[in-house]
């Protein structure tokens, strides 16, 4: 029977917080803590979600919170389901509710060939922090973001530990406090830009997530090239190698520049690509606030609507296709391809 | 957590008149029994074992439990707490360790069998604590208020950490012990374990029987280990025991640092022995009802040398003859009989004072060599009232001290 449980800290992995617990009963074993907390006491316990929990650990956990907040501000779930398609996203938090194992394949979750993170991961000012405030450190998310190695608070290079979340130890739960040192002597920090990516990738991680949503990932961004270099006068064509280029140019230098080749960005565009972190890579050069990316939303007319209202408009006015052209800057044939189409549909309406 | 919401959850700490109502303990007494037939009166005479009359040493007693109880409950959920929480999982991990917390209160209850330490311990737990286990929401919590274990008789380490797991399990539904001994643990780790329960779940440790420390090779690491759960859960410990045990713990500074405490002799005859007995006799069930008067009074001082479980046991095996020899008087005699044929195994403690002598009788002296001298910081006075204190024979004690010679009158 659990007869205490601590409260959580803010941004604590779930692990974290089980580890906690872990280290406060006392129990020299952890197969004692896994009978305590969850349905099976042999399975490994998982460092970014949550293992089914046994009916007392889930009741005593959600008298701090819902189970619902504890996935959303205590698992790695926003960096993997953020832009995924909504029915992918509803199933993989429905799952994850659930506890049921299926959630990994709902997940998105790629083996990037750049390095990933192999352990969990602290800040040694973070650290600090921690234990001037609550007297003892823990395993923060954002520290944990793949390809993020900056810390956002503070800047500096987050440290790697002996926690190895690739291979398969035998299971245990480790408080950070017992790998992480009361001292760092050389802080490391990053360069301006890696700071401020990967506050803005902190940012995006934060937020809530919209599970409602039906915004594509790809339908976004390209809405937010919009009237750029990278995108033709009407806005139909995407010119992703001008975006590649600028975009190898901008962040020369990144150690973890994962959009390594232009299909990389078609596949964004084209919604076959939803890692939070490439998408922020890509947001962030374009400048795109992290509020209008957490909550993604569609122009009311695209550039091409728009342009095509221009033609007719144009046309209603009573300028010939060669003007509309000079003045618009599309092709001539296409400003009469514009206006025929507009008027078959007009017919159309007429008949029905 | 905030720790005034612990301490809020604790009842206000009573005093004066307050104090003493609340500890007495006085079982209905129906006038009526005395009418009733005999088994019936013999089973009720057993309510006078229930009966407690608060004393100087209970309200001493309930001060000193609340406010060790206040202090340890302060340091719950702080951040030296949290600390604490990681040097003792060191210890678990067979690593190097520190007590962060610091000491909290530990100290002593010394007192001869029978005084009624235990009973004022008891009684004052039970005003302590309104709830057997305080539960709290945020941060989820039980925290048993007082916990009372006894010093194992061989002076095990072990035996003293299972039991200390045993009563919190049993209190609160947890598996500690039963984790703990299937993990076959060291003592080492053993300490580290129970250093946390004691951290989560305990307020006032409460060791009683202490004295089993004093003859035993294991009975220094015992108190070792106490001292190391002082250091290492910020909780108060209480230890109780014998006279004897004031002895063990004089001879190192840091023990007799951690058994600073409440040292009690047996009642002095007066006013509260009187009001003792006075409330003791309004319990009777034999059918002539006598008053208490002052020869009786002096008697069962006589007879229990102000041992108060003694006078007890007077009053109840003088009544039990009286209803079954039909005598159904509760007065000198039957006291007296009480004390020769049932508390036979006292008599050679309880040294009633012999008949004054007779102008015959030879003067003794005792003579010292004359070239010993008494050292100049030892006062006889005082050796003698140690030697009372520690409840041991005054001629042994003096000739630890000084030469002795003894003339056969």
């Amino acid at each position: 029977m659990i007869s205490f449980f601590p409260a959580p800290y803010p941004d604590e992995l779930v692990y974290s917080w089980f580890a906690r617990y872990g280290v406060r009963t006392g129990y020299t074993h952890y197969r004692a803590i896994a009978e305590d907390l969850f349905v099976s006491n042999t399975a490994k316990p998982n460092l970014e979600f949550i293992m089914e929990l046994n009916p007392e650990a889930y009741k005593i956990i959600t008298q701090y919170k819902s189970f619902e907040d504890i996935i959303k501000e205590h698992t790695m779930f926003p960096y993997y389901v953020r832009f995924l398609p909504k029915e992918r996203r509803v199933k993989a938090y429905k799952l994850l509710l659930k506890m049921d194992k299926g959630y990994n394949d709902a997940l998105y979750s790629r083996k990037h060939k750049t390095k990933c993170r192999q352990s969990l991961r602290y800040c040694p000012m973070c650290a600090v922090d921690d234990r001037n405030t609550f007297g003892e450190t823990y395993w923060h998310r954002i520290h944990q973001l793949d390809h993020i190695d900056i810390c956002p608070i503070h800047g500096c290079i987050l440290l790697n530990t002996s926690v190895d979340i690739t291979s398969r130890p035998s299971p245990s739960l480790i408080h950070a406090e017992e790998v992480v040192p009361k001292q760092t002597d050389d802080v490391l920090f990053g360069t301006d830009l890696e700071f401020k990516l990967a506050q803005y990738a902190a940012q995006v991680f934060q937020a809530d997530v919209n599970l409602k949503s039906n915004v594509k990932i790809g339908q976004f961004l390209h809405s937010r090239i919009e009237y750029t270099k990278y995108l033709s006068t009407r806005g139909e064509h995407r010119y992703t190698n001008l975006l590649f280029k600028d975009l190898q140019e901008y962040y020369q230098g990144l150690p973890n520049l994962t959009i390594r080749e232009e299909w990389h960005l078609g596949k964004m565009f084209s919604n076959y690509q939803f890692h939070t972190y490439d998408i922020c890579l890509l947001t962030f050069f374009l400048k795109v606030p992290v509020s209008d990316l957490v909550k993604m939303t569609l122009p009311e007319k695209s550039q091409v609507e728009k342009t095509d209202d221009k033609i007719l408009f144009l046309h209603s006015k009573g300028l010939n296709y060669r003007q509309i052209s000079e003045e618009v800057g599309i092709a001539y044939d296409y400003c009469k391809l514009v206006a025929k189409r507009r008027r078959k549909a007009l017919q159309l309406n007429e008949k029905t | 957590m905030d720790n005034m919401t612990l301490i809020k959850r604790l009842p206000p700490m009573l005093s004066g008149d307050e104090l003493e109502k609340a500890l007495s303990i006085l079982p209905e007494y129906d006038p009526n029994i005395v009418n009733e037939n005999e088994a019936m009166r013999l089973i009720a005479l057993s309510d006078l074992y229930k009966v407690f009359v608060p004393n100087q040493m209970s309200k001493e007693i309930y001060c000193k439990l609340y406010l060790a109880l206040l202090r340890s409950l302060q340091k719950k959920e702080s951040k030296l707490a949290v600390q604490q929480y990681a040097e003792n999982h060191k210890a678990i991990k067979q690593q190097d360790y520190s007590g962060i917390i610091g000491g909290s209160d530990s100290f002593t209850i010394i007192g001869a069998s029978g005084i009624g330490k235990s009973s004022s311990i008891t009684r004052a737990i039970q005003l302590l604590t309104k709830e057997e286990v305080i539960e709290i929401e945020q941060p989820y919590t039980k925290i048993i208020p007082c916990v009372l274990v006894q010093t194992p008789f061989d002076s095990s380490i072990k035996g003293l950490l299972f039991e200390i797991l045993r009563v919190v399990d049993e209190k609160i539904g947890s598996k500690y012990y039963a984790n703990a001994l299937r993990a076959h643990s060291s003592t080492d780790m053993l300490i580290g374990s129970v250093s946390q329960v004691a951290l989560n779940h305990i307020g006032l440790l409460v060791v009683d029987e202490i004295q089993h420390v004093v003859n035993h090779k294991n009975g220094r690491t015992l108190i070792g280990c106490l001292t190391q759960l002082i250091n290492n859960t910020g909780i108060s410990i209480c230890m109780v025991g014998t006279p004897e045990s004031s002895a063990f713990f004089t001879q190192a500074m840091q023990l007799a640092r951690r058994s600073l405490g409440l040292q009690y002799g047996v009642m002095e005859y007066g006013e509260e022995f009187h009001k003792l007995c006075e409330t003791l006799f309004q319990f009777q069930y034999v059918k002539s009802r006598t008053k208490l008067d002052a020869a009786t009074a002096q008697f069962l001082y006589e007879r229990s040398q102000g041992n108060i479980s003694t006078v007890v046991a007077l009053i109840h095996d003088a009544q039990e003859i009286g209803i079954l020899e039909g005598h159904e008087r509760l007065d000198l005699d039957t006291l007296r009989a009480a004390y020769d044929n049932r508390l036979t195994m006292l008599h050679s403690y309880i040294a009633p004072p012999k008949k004054a002598q007779t102008s015959n009788t030879k003067r003794t002296t005792v003579s010292l060599p004359p070239e010993q001298e008494v050292a100049s910081d030892i006062s006889i006075v005082t050796l003698v009232q140690r030697a009372k204190n520690e409840c041991r024979d005054t001629v042994t004690f003096l000739k630890e001290y000084i030469t002795v010679e003894e003339i056969a009158v």
